[in-house]
């Protein structure tokens, strides 16, 4: 028996405590797919709490044998789609919160900043996307989910998928060789 | 999430290992690999799904009393429904309107006795000597 299917067992009997041990596997992965789906801390931890909340109440119904990642990240994606639908101004608030999150390590000051900048580029580009082509790219790219999980989570086709992905990554390869705040070295490799 | 690289590899057609798909990856990992929701977070959940659990242990019984009630109730609505349209057709089919049913005719005879009808003769004969007689013009001069 694998652990998840383990912890619904005990979930299933009332144990409340392997709930919260759920919750603490889970949290991180869910909670940036929130975040990088909407843009909004604020919005990607509400939209974490309810899904939780919403997976204790289904979690009588899921089949306990399969890895619960897709399942939960499923529920994630249908409330940040509810959440993209309320407030169509996240481009904004994502902009802010990497200006926050974006101090790596650093190497110099230019390498830095240049590294920073580029970055920015590329999240802003992500951004740009409709939201069932960022869906799929955060999915892919951030999370590492493969084409069947990414087709479960969203419920369409596996062809779907690599659609979306296609043609996100071919407007993301535009916007990026267009963009001229990156050198021509980088524009280069990315045409 | 990290152990998923693997999988790209098979997933040629998108080339997730080019330049674009490494940028992209790094971007988006690099923007949220420190972000973890707060410890508030799940004090939500917590008290979300003991009040959730709490209300599913207090109610579920009436709920299912009522819940295993309701088809027998709505067959028991629709068999009397459908019932009383059944009789309601064959009643209509089997008595005869109104307008169709032979009565006789209420008549004023009753059956009476030969001393009953002989006292009522001589009632009607004394009835009609009370009667005064009607007046007579007499021709001729008065008394």
């Amino acid at each position: 028996m694998s652990e998840d299917a383990e912890l619904v067992s005990r979930i299933r009997c009332g144990d409340l405590g392997a709930f919260e041990t759920l919750y603490h596997k889970y949290k991180r992965p869910l909670y940036q797919t929130a975040l990088a789906i909407s843009g909004d801390a604020g919005a990607a931890e509400e939209i974490l709490q309810d899904g939780f909340v919403r997976a204790y109440a289904a979690l009588g119904r899921v089949d306990a044998s399969l890895s619960l990642s897709p399942w939960l990240h499923r529920i994630v994606v249908n409330l940040s789609y509810n959440w993209t639908n309320r407030n169509r101004q996240w481009p904004v608030a994502l902009n802010a919160l990497i200006e926050g999150l974006t101090a790596g390590p650093a190497t110099s000051p230019e390498q830095t900043a240049e590294g920073n900048a580029l970055r920015e580029i590329v999240r802003e580009a992500v951004a740009s996307l409709g939201f069932r082509q960022r869906v799929a790219v955060v999915l892919f790219y951030l999370q590492g989910f493969s084409l069947p999980e990414i087709a479960f989570i969203l419920d369409c086709p596996i062809g779907t998928v690599k659609s979306r992905l296609y043609y996100a990554c071919k407007a993301l390869r535009k916007k990026l060789s267009e963009d001229r705040r990156l050198t021509g070295e980088v524009a280069y490799g990315m045409s | 999430m990290g152990c998923r690289d693997e999988r790209h590899s098979d997933n040629d057609e998108l080339t997730p290992n080019d330049d674009l798909g490494q940028l992209i990856r790094q971007s988006l990992r690099e923007s949220v690999e420190r972000a973890e929701p707060s410890p508030l977070a799940w004090q939500q959940i917590w008290s979300r799904v003991r009040r959730m659990s709490a209300a599913q242990g207090s109610q579920p019984r009436p709920r299912r009393v009522w819940a295993s009630l309701a088809p027998l109730a709505q067959a028991v609505v629709i068999s009397a429904l459908l019932l009383a349209f059944g009789l309601g057709v064959d009643r209509n089919a089997a008595v005869p309107r109104r307008s169709l049913v032979a009565r006789p005719t209420p008549t004023a005879h009753t059956a009476s006795s030969p001393a009953e009808r002989s006292e009522d003769m001589l009632r009607r004969y004394m009835l009609f000597r009370r009667q005064p007689e009607p007046a007579q013009h007499q021709r001729g001069p008065l008394p």
